[in-house]
């Protein structure tokens, strides 16, 4: 029972925090010059007609004439109601253009999430259990290698080799194919493949660390001699305590990626994602985009800490949920 | 694979167990026999560092190999678990022959029930609830308060006399033949202490079970131990009877260990000097450094073989051998000249053993 008020308590934080960060947005928002008012002066002026004029019609067109906390009220209620405003530079409501862009990021971003869980602690475990043998040092060194090497390096060249010279995979990302279909399949595989090694290294390096400190932990002895096979100790009684730890670093490490390295890979392969769209919106000085591509980020945030935090309790029963 | 119930329960021959390590092999046993029969206690006695904890995990080689290696030969009811392979070895380990260590070593991760019910089902093809059922019972019977509703709680819920009596509960569960403790109690205080001497003593007679039970604590020796082995550096000093063993120690060394004993009113407060370096073991007898009888062909060859004090009562000590004077290790103790005189010794000094039990009993009191 104190559990499920550990996780209210926890759901009801995330909304307290994404309000927080919506309310800052907001004020720096309303601190900083509105680029669509800048451009009616500077086109009044232009035309030979009254700047300030022009500014406050803007000004009222926008709604910018209100005081402070309608208009704050006015924005969240519009936030609230996912009515996100209108994007100057994709001429269609925001919304529907991140949910457009989502639907290209979640092609890769889903499989190379479900890639980098399965294979990092596995990996991790297995390299531990056969630690300072060659298939650990081979294992310990590509690690290193994906995690060092910047994404957007390393697809140029894996477009070079693959695309270019060997003709294997298109070089460009076409939104015209099915999206479960074996062209699809090919197109994202060097995406996929170049942020799962990205990703995989860190996680891979902690769940190796981690479960060498518990495989030689005193209750693997006890496992032993209860009959245990090397297999299920591993399996269970090594895995387990191990993914305490990295529980707290898998979803910093994944967000990190989600938010920077993704944006230059989908740059690279021209998939029209998340990431470009922020970017263009960005270069375009698309106001509304902007804030709604940080509203969604910062959803994504909340939401995976949230996981974090709930996954943390449910692996590790020592940590307690009271008083929190 | 199949074992003879008319064999001996444990027989353990020229065992030795050596590691690797960056400053050489170290050897932790050197070449131990003993044997363990069904129903019996038998105690390895011996200080910190002496090779009795890494004996008694290598009967079911558990230190994991390498860095260690076992040699040597472990038969169980005739079968020598040394030739058995990985999987068939898995077949005694906590079924027939179930082992206790020193701080209940449980996975933090799981509850105690989820832990009791694997060691079941590994060995028996039965039902979870079948397995929960027959955990719950096992808990009752160690003496865990509320077990059915304490079953799911976690190890860090209980406390530490609590854990060792799911470990031991654990043991059970395969209903084993022969039960290895190891320093059960050491780090327990004394009243959870005589508890657990208690239960053990109790289980054994209620599942017939041979106990090997290793530890330094004499007063536990005392309480429940048929026959002693008596551990230094890698090798047995001494074995006899328990009784033979506190009454008459032969051996220097388990003389001196005696004489660390509070009680005794020649309490020596310990013993000067060390072991001597595990990887690098000195000519002769491993004690003589720190012997006060040492002689000039103690610290030639090696260890001296086991001669025979009395009947059933061995010393590894050249003093009882042909042409030494008994008397030398014997007038260490304030005795009688003649050690192997059975006639005066039943008299003699045997409040020794009765004031030891007398004292764990005590303990029980409180």
């Amino acid at each position: 029972m104190r559990y499920y008020r550990y996780i209210g308590t926890r759901v009801l934080w995330a909304f307290v925090v994404a309000f927080i960060i919506v309310t800052i947005t907001f004020v720096l928002l309303s601190m900083s010059p509105d680029p669509s008012i800048q451009q009616a002066a500077t086109q009044a002026a232009l035309e030979g007609g009254d700047p300030q004029e022009a500014t406050d019609r803007q000004e009222k067109l926008r709604g910018l004439d209100e005081p402070l906390h309608v208009r704050y009220i006015d924005y969240m209620t519009g936030i609230a109601t996912l009515e996100w405003g209108w994007s100057e530079y994709r001429n269609q409501p925001v919304t529907k253009a991140l949910w457009g862009s989502l639907y290209y990021t979640a092609q890769y971003s889903i499989p190379w999430t479900i890639l980098t869980l399965l294979f990092g602690p596995l990996i991790g475990v297995y390299s531990a259990a056969r630690m300072y043998s060659w298939k650990d040092h081979v294992v310990t060194g590509i690690a290193f290698l994906g995690f060092s090497i910047p994404n957007f390096f390393f697809a140029i060249v894996l477009l070079l080799v693959f695309g270019v010279w060997l003709d294997w995979v298109p070089v460009a990302y076409r939104t015209d194919v099915p999206v479960v279909s074996l062209e699809n399949a090919i197109q994202l595989a060097l995406p996929v493949f170049v942020l799962v090694t990205g990703s995989i290294g860190g996680i891979l390096r902690v769940a190796r660390n981690e479960s060498a400190e518990f495989q030689n932990a005193d209750f693997m002895k006890t496992a032993k001699a209860k009959g245990v096979s090397p297999l299920r100790a591993y399996a269970y009684h090594v895995m387990r305590p191990t993914l305490v730890p990295l529980s707290t670093t898998v979803v910093g490490q994944l967000l990190a990626m989600f938010l920077g390295a993704s944006l230059l890979v989908e740059v690279v392969f021209g998939i029209p994602g998340l990431g470009r769209t922020t970017f263009d919106a960005l270069v375009a000085q698309d106001t509304n985009l902007v804030l709604g591509s940080v509203l969604l980020f910062t959803v994504i945030g909340v939401i995976g800490n949230l996981i974090e935090d709930i996954v943390f309790t449910i692996v590790d029963p020592r940590i307690s949920y009271d008083d929190r | 694979m199949t074992d003879d119930p008319n064999a001996p329960l444990l027989e353990v021959e020229d065992l030795s167990t050596s590691f690797r390590t960056d400053s050489g092999r170290l050897v932790a046993v050197d070449g131990i026999d003993f044997t363990v029969e069904a129903g019996e206690t038998v105690c390895l006695v011996g200080e910190s560092g002496s090779g009795k904890t890494v004996a008694s995990e290598s009967i079911t080689r558990l230190p994991n190999s390498p860095p260690a290696r076992i040699d040597g030969s472990v038969r169980f009811r005739g079968v020598d678990l040394f030739e058995c392979s990985d999987t068939d070895l898995r077949q005694y380990r906590g079924n027939r022959i179930a082992h206790i260590f020193q701080n209940s070593q449980l996975n933090h991760c799981y509850s105690v029930g989820w832990q009791i019910v694997e060691a079941i089902r590994i060995h028996e093809d039965v039902s979870k609830t079948a397995a929960r059922a027959r955990g719950i019972d096992l808990l009752e019977r160690v003496g865990i308060p509320n077990a059915s509703s304490r079953f799911d709680d976690y190890p860090h819920e209980f406390s530490g006399g609590q854990k060792q009596r799911i470990m031991i509960a654990m043991a059970l569960a395969g209903n084993p033949d022969l039960l290895i403790a190891d320093e059960p109690t050491t780090a327990l205080d004394l009243t959870v202490q005589a508890q657990l001497v208690r239960l053990l003593a109790e289980i054994q007679s209620e599942f017939g079970m041979g106990i090997l039970l290793v530890t330094h604590d004499l007063g536990v020796v005392a309480e429940i131990a048929d026959r002693v082995v008596v551990m230094y550096a890698g090798k047995i000093m001494e074995r006899g009877d328990v009784f033979d063993i506190f009454e008459r120690p032969a051996h220097p060394y388990t003389q001196a260990l005696l004489d660390c004993l509070p009680e005794r009113a020649n309490a020596s407060g310990g013993i000067p000097g060390s072991l001597p370096d595990p990887t690098a073991r000195p000519e002769g007898c491993r004690f003589a450094d720190r012997c006060p009888h040492t002689l000039e062909a103690c610290r030639t060859g090696g260890q001296p073989p086991e001669l025979e004090v009395e009947s059933g009562h061995h010393a590894s000590c050249i003093y009882y051998g042909q042409g030494y004077d008994v008397s030398v290790v014997c007038d260490g103790q304030g005795e009688s000249d003649d050690c192997d005189g059975q006639d005066e010794s039943d008299n003699r000094d045997s409040t020794d053993v009765s004031k030891d039990r007398e004292r764990v009993s005590e303990a029980n009191k409180r």
